[in-house]
């Protein structure tokens, strides 16, 4: 087994608000503490291995987007440590940090708000490189045509602006500007989640040829449980920061041990399974703000027990390299 | 024919931009029986939604209709008066939207604008409609209804928001409702709850329903028959089952074998070659034949609309999975 590209230990972010005025002055005349704040991200931990595709899932809220904002260095972690190939990039100098970090990338979801309008395809996929002494700059024309031939582009889009392209198009751009650095790993955030099916299907195809070629390893954050599926060797399903279950893509499609990926896999729309009734989950997803006591899926899991509401329960191994966080898993009775 | 709730036949909506034409729906037909669930598919640009609020009387400047008729229940809906077309509106015929912050004013509470939307089409107290309001929502998921309605748009979430804009499109009981990517903004599990209060709803109420979406997936799961447009055309129209498993349409097929989940894991997908149309410069012909694997010289001429049985119609000259 090669060493792990990236592993987080024990990372939580927690979001706070400052206090205006007359918050501050209750605060000091009651005596009562400040808001905790939202708890994004709620001790996870993670280890990536070189070459693989790692797949976040959840809904909105579950933080996911906030650790792929922590793993690219973009903001600071309150708690836990990011090591990067071994390295705590938060300890080291800098400049070494700065490089190390130029070796993970983001691919964002809206290829429309992600780039630039004001500037042209070549300064966008080009500033980077040139900035960081990347790409010498009489390489920079033969650097772009490679760049963008990886992405299915040709020369001719060099001097065009964003919106002269599609979706599918920017969508490649983007992908460009973040392999122009060189970089080892690739976030992708929701990174086709806008796009059509069809189009969606050549991005896909793009990422797994890159990811082949380039040897890079992906961290695919998603909600879109059949694109999941397609693409990733591992799945993390997240809920209100916390993880709650973790295994092989295989494990959880096939047998999974939480309710709330349960869920998940029976709420989506196959084509397969054709015209059918719902039974959907009930409830809504709780605010981050205040979520529920216990186990944040309780009230709206389908076995809940008194003691969901009380304990948290813990991300234990219920499975050889399968982890989830669910009472039942204590009485076996699971799925 | 007459048991037809909604019949369009050869409709054209185009844009008259500076640019040039769009012709965003380039002669459609299609037959809407009550109670039934159309799912129309299409990528974006396909002309989808601008079928659907050709329906309603929605279509803004640049953009107009040229030619041909949509007749709801017998009388014609194309040059009706704006007066008797907000009588159809909202009441024989309403829409739900992709955003439902774009639906429901900001300003105002979810009762005033519940309320306000009974009162527009019926003489009925304050008091009445505000029960009727409540029982909708009710019926809609919304628990505690009576004093959950006095809430304004923000304090509701994303998924809520989509079940007010669901209850003020049933409120005053239309025959037809047109969604318009109603789950796409929604998380899966939200989804998943949308889509079963529609089925309940209109199989309690009868309602016919035109569901508009890019998500096949989610297509498959309410519609009765599926119809497919592409570049303003409807090239294929079908029941679901018989569309979904055997398409004849070499679009219909290449969007279906794009999902992921059509073939085994870590294998490439497949990919419709080529980009979405400019609809400014179509091809001649079928607007498809560039992209299409299956096109030969015959294509250059539009094709007659076909079928292998009755009710699959597709328009193509070269039709995947012929009998």
């Amino acid at each position: 087994m090669s060493e792990p590209i990236l592993e987080l230990r024990h990372v939580s972010k927690v979001f706070t608000q400052r206090p205006d005025l007359i918050e501050r002055a209750v605060n000091l005349v009651s005596r009562k503490h400040p808001s905790a704040g939202v708890h994004a991200v709620n001790d996870v931990s993670l280890t990536v291995q070189a070459g693989k595709v790692i797949g976040i899932v959840g809904e909105s809220g579950c933080g996911k987007s906030t650790l792929a904002r922590i793993v690219a260095q973009l903001i600071p972690a309150t708690q836990g440590e990011v090591l990067y190939r071994g390295q705590n990039l938060a300890t080291l100098d800098a400049t070494s940090r700065r490089r190390m970090a130029l070796e993970i990338q983001m691919v964002f979801q809206n290829p429309f708000a992600s780039l630039n309008p004001r500037k042209r395809v070549a300064d966008i996929i080009m500033e980077a490189p040139l900035v960081h002494g990347i790409t010498p700059a009489r390489e920079r024309e033969s650097r772009l045509a490679e760049l963008l031939s990886m992405v299915g582009l040709d020369m001719s889009a060099a001097q065009r602006y964003p919106h002269q392209f599609s979706g599918g198009q920017r969508q490649r751009i983007g992908i460009a500007r973040a392999l122009a650095v060189k970089p080892r790993m690739l976030i992708c955030d929701e990174s086709v989640a806008a796009l059509d099916v069809s189009i969606q299907a050549q991005i896909l195809n793009l990422l797994m040829d890159l990811k082949e070629r380039e040897q890079l390893t992906y961290l695919f954050i998603s909600h879109d449980l059949g694109v999941v599926e397609h693409i990733c060797d591992e799945v993390v399903i997240m809920y209100l920061g916390r993880v709650v279950e973790q295994a092989s893509t295989e494990d959880i499609f096939s047998q999974s041990r939480h309710p709330y990926t349960q869920a998940l896999l029976s709420a989506v729309p196959r084509i397969e399974d054709g015209k059918r009734d719902y039974q959907p989950v009930q409830g809504e997803i709780p605010s981050p703000l205040n979520p529920p006591a216990g186990c944040h899926f309780n009230p709206r899991c389908p076995h809940v027990m008194p003691r969901c509401r009380v304990d948290v329960p813990l991300l234990r191994e219920v499975m050889p390299r399968h982890t989830a966080a669910c009472h039942l898993n204590d009485l076996s009775l699971a799925r | 024919m007459s048991e037809n709730l909604l019949e369009i036949r050869g409709l054209k909506t185009h844009f008259f931009t500076r640019a040039g034409v769009v012709p965003a729906v380039d002669g459609v037909s299609l037959d809407v029986r009550a109670g039934e669930v159309i799912g129309l598919v299409g990528e974006s640009g396909s002309g989808k939604s601008m079928l659907g609020f050709s329906i309603l009387g929605l279509i803004d400047e640049p953009g107009r209709i040229v030619a041909g008729d949509i007749r709801y229940k017998g009388k014609s809906l194309v040059g009706l008066p704006e007066r008797d077309m907000q009588r159809i509106r909202g009441k024989e015929i309403a829409m739900v939207f992709q955003d439902p912050s774009m639906t429901l004013n900001p300003v105002l509470r979810i009762d005033t604008q519940m309320i306000e939307t009974i009162q527009a089409h019926e003489k009925v107290s304050r008091k009445a409609a505000l029960a009727r309001a409540i029982d909708v929502l009710e019926r809609v998921g919304i628990s505690s209804a009576e004093t959950r309605i006095r809430s304004y748009p923000h304090q509701f979430s994303g998924g809520m928001r989509q079940r007010v804009a669901i209850a003020v499109a049933f409120i005053n009981r239309p025959d037809l409702i047109i969604c318009d990517e109603p789950t796409t903004a929604l998380d899966v599990t939200i989804q998943g709850q949308i889509i079963h209060e529609f089925q309940t709803l209109c199989r309690e109420e009868g309602t016919a329903l035109i569901w508009i979406s890019h998500d096949l997936g989610a297509v498959a799961s309410i519609a009765d028959r599926i119809l497919t447009m592409y570049a303003g055309h409807i090239v294929e129209s079908g029941p679901a089952q018989a569309v979904l498993h055997a398409p004849h349409h070499p679009y219909t097929a290449g969007l279906i074998r794009s999902i992921p989940s059509q073939v085994p894991r870590g294998e490439r997908l497949y990919q419709i070659p080529g980009n979405t149309p400019n609809m400014l410069a179509l091809p001649s012909g079928c607007p498809f034949r560039t992209r299409c694997p299956r096109a030969t010289e015959q294509c250059t001429t539009y094709p007659a609309s076909m079928a292998f049985v009755a009710g699959h119609d597709f328009v193509c000259w070269h039709p995947e999975n012929a009998q």
